[in-house]
């Protein structure tokens, strides 16, 4: 069955059709949340309310504009947004009243709070290491550009920003990346001729 | 030699590899690359970082534990009590008719109440008496009322509910359990049988107790009845009710999107714009934006317009705020739908508007006291709904790690509020 008969079948009422979609790009839509987010738990609400958002507005969907799975990307990366935005939100609110308690902001330094999900090893734990130090925006861009495979018009549209912006992102980002892998890949050189 | 590319060309570069109809940039670039041995090496590095990071992010992807099977019964069961809300049970369409004025009259006229003290009620403000409203001499129920336009001097029902909480949700979350207005609607008995309505405004962000224990922000209490006592609107009652010592006899919860579906079928709201908003980042409701321009001036809106207008988090001047908007939206509806002549068109439109009312509401309200109600608020006019904002007068903000910020009750400052107010009236 093809994907638009799973939509049809899922807009009548089909409820086996509606987990077909769900089972076939849950994966896909779980993991750039992840990527996204970094940290599970968040990652599956995001994920959960992709999916419900898509069902309650299914009869929205074009397909002549993009294929269900990006549509897909699109809405997660909206919701993941959404999440950092309220939490980057409650994390100043509440750095207030820990800074009258005498908490020292160096003590954490990444932006976000990270799980213990991922067991990378060698050049690609370096790889994430100098992601996690990617400006956030860029970072979401280069995710979705190639993690997520979106194209620059769908990245506009899942970071709300203009195709050019999009694209000055994954550029930025893709500059810093090979930037501090460079470094990165200098310092073990150096090291290792010690 | 020319001067060396730059990195976004470069990029650019790799990006129209990837892609399609770029073939006359592709050709000078690649000019560029095959003369020059430093941009030969920064184009290397850069498709090195482009390999490796598809591959890392790959790897982390594929460490990503699945669990498919819990994720489809979340999603399920969400869609299921969404879907339970939709098919409200069928009613008589007589009776149907009956419950659009009702309600129609009932949120209109609640919210219109709002606008009417723009300025913040605090209890100085409000410790004057209200202006004593018409008479209700009890009467027989007429729970069985005929559908149509709705008298001015309608007698009293006894069996009337005098509290009424309201809850309001702009449907802006996937999730739309969260609430997003909570208004308690309030009417006062008084010796002579004059009465008046009291309005009084909840924050979304107040924190307080919940019945089984714990504590909450009064936004989320809905969500959490469902979840844990399987009725948001009995928990959200009672936790509203213990917070401000003002019983709740009934809730209704009301999807603001239902509201606004409303302002099509009234034909437009007029409304006046006092300054320009320009915003370019408006969400268009699939993650992206769609930008939002509205000139200062006049304008007849639809409801997708006016939902727009009252969405956008452009504040232009101090003030002009997404509250405000919304209120000046309730006010052009109320006014438009006690105007007869709307009203009388209304009736012709009637299985269209419970179509829309009853995709967006929930109440334990039932059909004959929300009919009685109805006819009691279309009785008062808007000088007998006294507005109480509880955030202005009696809370202070508070914060702390994992609840953001949040205002907390400040029990004697509502004390004193609720004794000024003659919230008990003479019961």
């Amino acid at each position: 069955m093809t994907i638009q008969e799973l939509i049809e079948r899922t807009l009548a009422g089909d409820e086996i059709a509606a987990r077909e979609l769900h089972d076939m790009h849950y994966p896909a839509i779980l993991r750039l949340a992840y990527l996204l987010l970094q940290n599970l738990d968040d990652a599956e609400d995001a994920t959960q309310e992709a999916f419900l958002y898509a069902f309650n507005n299914l009869e929205r969907f074009d397909p002549h504009q993009a294929s269900f799975g990006t549509w897909l990307k699109i809405i997660v990366t909206g919701r993941c947004r959404d999440m950092q935005r309220r939490s980057r939100r409650a994390r100043w609110l509440s750095l207030q009243s820990l800074l009258e308690a005498g908490y020292d902001p160096e003590d954490e330094t990444p932006a976000h709070r990270p799980d213990t999900v991922l067991e990378l090893v060698g050049i690609q734990q370096m790889v994430w290491e100098a992601l996690e130090q990617v400006p956030r925006k860029s970072r979401q861009a280069l995710i979705l550009r190639y993690f997520g495979e979106l194209s620059y018009p769908e990245i506009a549209l899942a970071l709300g920003c203009t195709v050019s912006t999009a694209k000055s992102r994954v550029a930025y980002g893709h500059q810093v990346l090979a930037s501090l892998l460079g470094q990165e890949m200098e310092l073990e050189a150096n090291c290792s001729t010690k | 030699m020319n001067k060396h590319l730059s990195d976004h060309q470069l990029i650019s570069y790799l990006d129209a590899q990837r892609e399609t109809g770029k073939q006359d940039h592709l050709e000078r670039v690649e000019a560029h690359i095959l003369a020059c041995s430093t941009c030969r090496v920064r184009l290397e590095r850069l498709t090195r970082t482009a390999a490796l990071l598809t591959s890392t992010l790959q790897a982390a992807g594929d460490q990503v534990p699945l669990h498919p099977e819990r994720s489809w019964h979340r999603v399920k069961h969400k869609l299921e009590k969404r879907r339970v809300r939709k098919s409200a049970p069928a009613l008589h369409l007589l009776l149907r008719y009956g419950a659009i004025f009702a309600l129609l009259a009932l949120t209109a006229g609640s919210i219109a109440g709002l606008i009417h003290t723009l300025a913040v009620t605090g209890p100085d403000q409000v410790s004057t008496t209200p202006t004593p409203g018409p008479a209700f001499p009890p009467t027989a129920s007429s729970s069985s009322a005929p559908p149509g336009p709705l008298p001015r001097q309608q007698s009293y029902q006894t069996n009337v509910p005098l509290s009424l909480l309201i809850l309001g949700s702009d449907g802006e979350s996937a999730d739309s359990d969260e609430i997003d207005a909570l208004m308690l609607l309030h009417l006062v008995r008084r010796e002579d049988s004059a009465r008046y309505a009291l309005l009084i405004s909840i924050p979304r962000n107040l924190y307080l107790d919940l019945p089984g224990g714990g504590q909450a922000t009064a936004g989320s209490l809905y969500r959490l009845g469902e979840e844990e006592a399987g009725n948001g609107l009995v928990f959200t009652g009672q936790a509203i009710s213990a917070t401000l010592g003002v019983s709740v006899e009934r809730v209704v919860l009301l999807h603001f999107e239902g509201f606004i579906k409303l302002i099509d079928l009234i034909g437009g709201v007029e409304i006046d714009v006092p300054y320009q908003i320009d915003d370019p980042d408006f969400p268009d409701g699939h993650g992206g934006s769609e930008p939002l321009f509205i000139p200062a001036g006049r304008h007849l809106f639809d409801g997708a317009a006016a939902l727009r207008y009252a969405r956008t988090t452009v504040i232009p001047e101090a003030g002009f705020d997404r509250t405000f908007r919304q209120q000046q939206i309730a006010l052009a509806v109320y006014r438009r739908v006690t105007q007869p002549g709307v009203l009388a068109g209304l009736i012709a439109r009637a299985p269209a508007l419970w179509s829309s009312v009853s995709n967006d509401l929930e109440t334990d309200l039932s059909l004959s006291e929300a009919i009685d109600l109805a006819l009691v608020m279309n009785n008062l006019t808007t000088e007998e709904i006294v507005t109480v904002s509880i955030e202005e007068c009696c809370t202070v903000p508070y914060t702390a790690p994992g609840t953001g910020r949040v205002l907390l009750i400040q029990e004697e400052r509502l004390e004193e509020l609720l004794q000024a107010v003659d919230v008990n009236g003479d019961e």
